[in-house]
């Protein structure tokens, strides 16, 4: 398996009419100013209020990582197929879900009154799973994306609040209308 | 466009729940329904979101942190615990419990409880019996009625004047009795005289009255040694210069310096007699007559 980042970094765009109606507005720029992304995107926003009578709702980068292709998805396997992890968050009563999809059967356990259907905290590759998401990599940690305290309606304050351990995992199906 | 959803507004944490028992087998397709919640365009606003996955989340955790089979293995658990405890039932670990498996016990929890051998009744029909009804008139009025502790303590405690004052002219009769006889039949007289009557301080009056005969019949011992002791030593006071033992060590004192001096006066006191003495002179005369 060899992963190579795709060269351009999407920059999309979502207008909303009068009507509710929708629509995104990509833009293409180099992976080499992925670092200033932000900042040349704020200077287009400021801008399109002259050419569009639509309001700018949303903004989002996309950085793309592409293998090479030589992943081979397994016989059987199934993307719709999840092994669902919850965690512990930094703060007291929170849970951050993750939901990988393909779940491997042979990961759960066993034995015991969740046997085929939990999964196996012990088992190595859903450790080493669960170790990377808590401690992160690279200097990069992944939180649930709220803040410590409480909800409060502005997505502008919420820091994120790290994973702190895994509480359970199990397998789950996808809902459809996420597909 | 999809319906959002609101959060409760009258949600609380601790307020009611509804308990759903799901299959473990089927855990994975009620996923479907979490993550669709869990989704934020499912909801109004991201405050809405926020609040309603912590909810959704904490109900998907439950689900996989409980189980029928556990919750009902608790309750025979506890039905042992108290059938020990109360009807002394032994039950014994055949097959512990495994990952897999639970424990296998015996004996098997009855459909109905029964009474273990020896026992007839249950736990209330044992108290009653432990209290009991004594005949009517007992003393210390725990008859005709369940005698309950605090009847036991009201006759054990200091009682109403009128009764201590029935103990004090008991008690001073029976220093002015003369015979063991009496006594005893005084306090029987008074055992009697409280039947069904005394309640408060019963045994402590009781017991008073018994150790003041004890009292009484010690003194008429006393005075019965006394007069034992008046014929010995003349009814003086004691003393140890003047008493039997005394006179008898004076006595012999004396005959010993009576012998004394008996001895002295026929070997002058002393081996080998010295010249001077009855021996000597009787020696010289028979020397002369020789």
């Amino acid at each position: 398996m060899a992963w190579k980042p795709d060269p351009i970094v999407n920059v999309i765009l979502c207008f909303r009419d009068d009507d509710g109606a929708e629509s995104e507005h990509r833009l293409k720029l180099p992976l080499s100013a992925l670092p200033a992304a932000e900042a040349f995107v704020l200077d287009y926003a400021s801008l399109i209020a002259a050419v569009s009578d639509c309001a700018l709702y949303r903004m989002r980068t996309t950085l793309v990582c592409k293998d090479d292709g030589s992943q081979v998805a397994a016989v059987g396997s199934n993307a719709k197929r999840q092994s669902v992890l919850l965690f512990e968050t930094e703060s007291p009563g929170q849970i951050y879900v993750i939901a990988v999809p393909g779940l491997i059967v042979s990961r759960l356990m066993q034995i015991g009154p969740y046997a085929q259907v939990q999964l196996d905290p012990s088992d190595s590759a859903i450790s080493a799973l669960v170790t990377l998401l808590v401690n992160g990599s690279a200097g990069a940690r992944p939180v649930a994306p709220w803040n410590a305290t409480d909800g409060g309606d502005s997505a502008f304050d919420w820091a994120g609040v790290p994973l702190l351990r895994l509480q359970t995992a199990y397998w789950g199906y996808e809902p459809p209308e996420w597909q | 466009m999809a319906v959002k959803y609101h959060f409760p507004p009258a949600y609380t944490p601790n307020g009611d729940h509804a308990l759903l028992c799901v299959p473990v087998t089927f855990i994975p397709f009620f996923r479907r329904f979490f993550e669709g919640m869990e989704h934020e365009s499912r909801w109004a606003t991201r405050d809405d979101w926020y609040q309603a996955y912590q909810v959704f989340a904490e109900m998907e955790a439950c689900m996989m942190s409980g189980c029928v089979d556990r919750i009902v293995e608790m309750q025979e658990r506890t039905y042992r615990l108290l059938d020990a405890a109360l009807n002394g039932t032994a039950y014994t670990v055949d097959s512990p419990a495994t990952p897999t498996t639970l424990a296998v016990v015996s004996p098997d929890i009855p459909a109905a409880p029964g009474l273990p051998n020896g026992i007839t009744a249950g736990l209330r029909k044992q108290l009653l019996d432990a209290q009991g009804i004594m005949p009517s008139g007992w003393p210390f009025g725990m008859g005709d009625k369940l005698a309950t502790t605090a009847d036991m303590v009201k006759a054990l405690k200091a009682a109403s004047p009128s009764e201590i004052t029935r103990a004090k002219e008991t008690i001073t009769g029976l220093t002015e009795l003369a015979q063991g006889a009496t006594i005893l039949g005084t306090i029987g007289q008074f055992l009697e005289d409280g039947a069904g009557v005394t309640a408060e301080g019963g045994l402590l009056l009781t017991t008073l009255v018994a150790t003041a005969g004890q009292i009484a019949a010690a003194a008429k011992q006393e005075t019965m040694m006394w007069r034992l002791i008046d014929t010995l030593d003349g009814g003086g006071l004691w003393a140890p210069s003047t008493n039997v033992i005394a006179e008898l060590v004076k006595a012999n004192e004396t005959l010993v310096a009576k012998l004394d001096r008996l001895i002295t006066s026929l070997d002058g006191g002393a081996t080998p007699a010295p010249s001077g003495n009855i021996l000597s002179d009787l020696d010289a005369i028979n020397t002369k007559l020789v």
